[in-house]
């Protein structure tokens, strides 16, 4: 049908193969005997992967008309490449910032972060955000229902 | 006990509430002072989980937090006991599991690592009552008769819920020639579910069949005695394998909790024992009270320890 | 009848009302809040039950389980993240008639059929839970697993204009609910090495990411137009009939929620399926029984209401087997029985021996639960529906906050959030490759079940395929997992003819 299916098609085959022939043998034991193997329903899971992507593959190449598919646009548009790679990076930030500093600047830095990275640039809504937000979360979770949160 | 909570307050609250990487502070002085996680190895609505929640209200009462319960089921109880190992040794998670997951699974599965003196042990409660079961309209009554009727129909099927299960049939059909295919099924919940619908012909139950006489029979009592519920049935070694299956539900902290809390945890697991809430459950779901301290629990493992070794060694098992 | 009367004398106290409705307020919020789903809901109330009597206890958590159920439709319909797997067929129509300017309409038959389909399966409960649990039983293994593989080839089938896409998403799908320790072993299963892995990819982390993280990166990249979009709407004329439900959209509505509750009732009975497989079901069987499938995706209220009528039809028939012969069906169900335990009930048909009036009770705090739901809903909806003019630069860093919440509270900590976002740059990639995302959520949440019944099924064939013909109802399901990929096989074959023909037409 397009060109991305035959591309993600290529990378699924590879990625089927690469977990059929290297990664299951290697990661996941052999049972005991009597007992079916552990590695059986993933190995039909990747084994499935690997020949419909085949399949994918196969009736995208057969595709005539080879300058319409040139012509055919990405997918992907480049704001949302910008999207993920600020959700990824916002995101990513915060939890290594969790993991060093504590749930407090962790979760500021993701509402914050994100507003920012989205165009708010209004001091108001930078700041009032976030402290309803975690007031609001600590009120409802370890106030009201009493859960631990950890 | 909300109001430790509030004295938290400040800067520090969401903080507090929200991990434990800020959290360090005295934990020991007022232990508990937040709620603590009582893992169980099985799925809800087992025998475990049934003693379990109970267990957790009446301690949970007598220390002055909740205690929160969470099934981390698998591996007949060992993948629980996988998490306690890693798991903080500050008392507030604990884990309720049957005495045979660390005393007998880890001859019969090669996976699990842990050994008994990775843990520290706060007392025992109740005994299980393992036996062999099957669907109330099978035409046998006992082992010998079942045995027979495989026999004469190869493709048998019997519902195993854990490797201690496995083992048992295995014993018995050694050298048998009899053709008996095993299902596995998860936990007390998943063995009934087969058991009522006529799936299956013949199921190890850690007990919790005892609930339901109207539905499931017992074949064989996996205790070293008879079971009251079924004083004419003859236990595994009356019948002639020389193996019985005692287990206890059993308090289980890590290894490096300090003595303090341990020692809280045992008081308040000795005055469960004596609760009129546990001794009616007790009575209810047919797990006889069966209550030792931490340090009779601690000479029960070893003992059961050494006892499924020389077990394990007669029937010639290995694990897997 | 004469104890249900005396259950609703139990329960119709002031006090048991109030928790009622207690439990609805707190399940519908929840529930409509991206990323937080009724599993997270009903967990965190459970503390609040130790101090409240039995009755107020099971009523308040069932309160709960039906106000979020419902509840997750809302930001389905108007954020496109589903609270939970499934509320997703709720947003494929739903979402789309937001954008439309209908979002009124869509979130108040969303509620309607919510109540109808629970309030039916409450009934059928009430009637019908001994024989019926007795009747499940017969579906043993092997026709689970039948009925699985089933249920995730029509699924499958139905999103996506590619069978061998779609089938691809569900088997990673499965793969991915392979991770952690085998059940029968063990063994550890592509793991590799990380320990937080044994337990499993935590679920609600991976369909929080799938569902609510994906989209909103989607819509962080297209946020300028959505923005334009929506004042587009406000200025437009939001016309009376756009915000009510005609009598016009009841007679497309009607069969669809009599079909969702039916099959959202079968499926709930049914262990080991879930709301999810309810719920897709019924979306699709609605969208092949319609006269107009070209409308499904771009706004058919009637996909609303099917969905809806099924997710919510399967809460309380899922504690069919539990009151009829203690097994609990779902999560909700094992959630419940700790309920029952801690207040001295066992559950199971003793129960009807034992406390008579208690299960009674029970029956008469669930239809209350009903009404109060289509109450507190339709006062909630009105408020809810506001969201809509926030602008998406407030609302998507708000929704991300709240998933990463969800995920931490529910995968053990800062690895869900790890998890969750990891899943929502993989679901973002099937977005917009057009994998279909939701086959593959369908995939690993029935995954275990999936691999345990094929375990099982091995076993209790003995290994021999021949044997299974002695089991009818899973032939039943096997012939129709064949006939549905042909006939899916033969109309993507013409569509595909056609879209050859049209291929000078740039897509857009």
């Amino acid at each position: 049908m397009t060109r991305s299916d035959f591309i993600s098609g290529i990378v699924l085959l590879v990625f089927g193969l690469v977990f059929l022939f290297v990664l299951i043998p290697h990661d996941i034991e052999a049972g005991p005997e009597g007992v079916l193997p552990p590695s059986l329903v993933p190995n039909l899971m990747v084994g499935g992967i690997a020949l419909l992507s085949l399949i994918l593959i196969v009736k995208n190449w057969k595709r005539p008309g080879g300058q319409n598919v040139a012509r055919e646009q990405s997918p992907i548009s480049i704001s949302e490449v910008k999207a993920v790679a600020w959700a990824i990076t916002i995101i990513g930030v915060s939890i290594l910032l969790f993991l060093w500093g504590g749930a407090l600047p962790a979760a500021t830095l993701l509402v914050i972060g994100l507003m920012l990275a989205m165009g708010e640039r209004r001091l108001l809504p930078l700041v009032v955000t976030p402290v309803t937000l975690l007031i609001g979360a600590y009120l409802l979770f370890y106030q009201l229902l009493g859960t631990s949160i950890e | 006990m909300k109001n430790s909570m509030l004295s938290n307050l400040g800067l520090t609250f969401v903080a507090a509430s929200f991990g434990t990487a800020v959290v360090a502070g005295p934990a020991l002085a007022e232990y508990p002072d937040r709620p603590i996680t009582m893992m169980i190895g099985y799925k809800a609505g087992g025998g475990t989980d049934t003693v379990g929640r109970v267990l957790a209200k009446v301690m949970g009462e007598d220390l002055g937090q909740q205690i929160n319960i969470l099934n981390k089921a698998g591996a007949g109880g060992g993948i629980a006991t996988i998490k306690l190992k890693k798991a903080k040794p500050d008392g507030y998670t604990i884990l309720l599991n049957p005495s045979t997951s660390l005393t007998l699974n880890p001859y019969l599965v090669k996976k699990l690592t842990y050994r008994i003196d990775d843990y520290t042990y706060a007392g025992m409660l109740t005994a299980y009552q393992a036996a062999l079961v099957a669907p109330i309209d099978r035409p046998y009554n006992n082992l010998k008769e079942f045995l027979a009727y495989a026999k004469k129909n190869p493709g048998t099927k019997y519902a195993a819920l854990n490797s201690t299960a496995r083992m048992v049939m295995n014993v018995i059909t050694k050298d048998s020639g009899l053709d008996i295919s095993i299902v596995p099924v998860k936990g007390g919940a998943g063995m009934l579910a087969v058991v009522f619908g006529g799936q299956v012909d013949l199921a190890y139950s850690g007990g919790i069949h005892q609930q339901h006489p109207t539905k499931i029979k017992l074949i064989a009592a996996g205790t070293s005695s008879r079971q009251p519920l079924g004083p004419n049935i003859p236990t595994l070694r009356e019948d002639g394998y020389d193996m019985s299956f005692d287990s206890f539900t059993t308090l289980i902290v890590p290894k490096k909790t300090p003595k303090a809390i341990v020692a809280k945890l045992e008081a308040a697991l000795a005055k469960a024992a004596k609760n009129p809430d546990i001794i009616a459950l007790s009575a209810r779901v047919s797990f006889p009270m069966a209550h030792r301290n931490g340090a009779d629990a601690t000479a029960e493992m070893h003992r059961q320890w050494r006892d499924y070794g020389k077990l394990i060694k007669a029937t010639g098992t290995t694990a897997k | 009848m004469e104890n249900l009367i005396g259950g609703f004398q139990d329960i119709l106290t002031p006090v048991n009302i109030a928790w009622i409705a207690l439990g609805v307020t707190i399940g519908y919020v929840v529930g409509v809040l991206p990323g937080l789903g009724k599993g997270t809901a009903v967990a965190v109330a459970i503390p609040l039950t130790y101090y409240i009597s039995p009755l107020a206890a099971i009523a308040l958590l069932i309160g709960i389980a039906k106000g979020s159920t419902a509840g997750s439709a809302v930001s389905a319909i108007l954020l496109n993240a589903p609270g939970e797997p499934s509320s997703a067929p709720t947003a494929l129509d739903g979402y789309p008639l937001a954008r439309q300017g209908k979002a009124h309409k869509a979130l108040k038959m969303g509620l309607f059929a919510s109540v109808i389909g629970d309030f039916i399966s409450t009934l059928v409960l009430i009637v019908l839970a001994a024989p019926l649990a007795e009747y499940a039983l017969l579906i043993g293994p092997v026709e689970l697993c039948a009925i699985l593989l089933f249920s995730l080839t029509f699924i499958g089938g139905l999103s996506g204009s590619s069978l061998s896409k779609g089938m691809i998403a569900a088997c990673f799908g499965i793969l991915c609910s392979t991770v952690g320790l085998e059940i029968e072993t063990a063994i550890p299963r592509l793991t590799f090495g990380v320990l937080e892995l044994q337990d499993g990819l935590p679920l609600i982390p991976v369909a929080i990411g799938m569902l609510a993280t994906a989209e909103m990166i989607v819509q962080m990249g297209n946020h300028k137009s959505i923005d334009q979009q929506t004042s587009l709407l406000d200025e437009g004329n939001a016309s009376r009939e756009d915000k009510i439900v005609l009598w016009e959209d009841w007679k497309y509505c009607i069969p669809a929620i009599g079909r969702g509750t039916a099959i959202g009732t079968v499926v709930g009975i049914l262990p080991g399926l879930g709301a999810s497989v309810g719920s897709f079901l019924s979306y699709g069987a609605t969208k092949k029984a319609s006269k107009r499938p070209e409308l499904f995706g771009k706004g058919a209220i009637e996909g609303v209401a099917a969905a809806e009528s099924a997710d919510n039809a399967v809460v309380p028939a899922s504690l069919v087997p539990l009151f009829a012969i203690g097994i609990p069906g779902s999560v909700i169900a094992a959630i419940l029985i700790a309920a029952f335990i801690i207040h001295g009930v066992t559950p199971g048909p003793m129960m009807f021996v034992e406390q008579p009036r208690l299960v009674y009770g029970i029956y008469a705090a669930m239809i209350c639960a009903s009404l109060l739901l289509l109450c507190i809903g339709y006062f909630g909806l009105r408020f809810f529906a506001l969201v809509t003019k926030v602008p998406m630069r407030m609302i998507i860093p708000v929704v991300l906050f709240l998933c990463a919440i969800g995920a931490f509270l529910q995968g053990d900590g800062i690895f869900g959030v790890m998890v969750m976002l990891a899943f929502g740059v993989i679901g973002f990639l099937a977005k917009k490759l057009e994998f279909s995302f939701v086959t593959f959520l369908i995939g690993f949440v029935i995954g275990p079940s999936f691999e345990l019944t094929f375990r099982q099924s091995i076993a209790l064939l003995n290994r021999d395929i021949t044997q299974i013909i002695d089991r009818p109802i899973a032939i039943a399901f096997i012939v129709l997992t064949v006939l549905t990929i042909w006939r899916i096989a033969v109309a993507n074959g013409k569509k595909n003819q056609l879209a050859q023909k049209d291929s000078e037409i740039p897509k857009t």
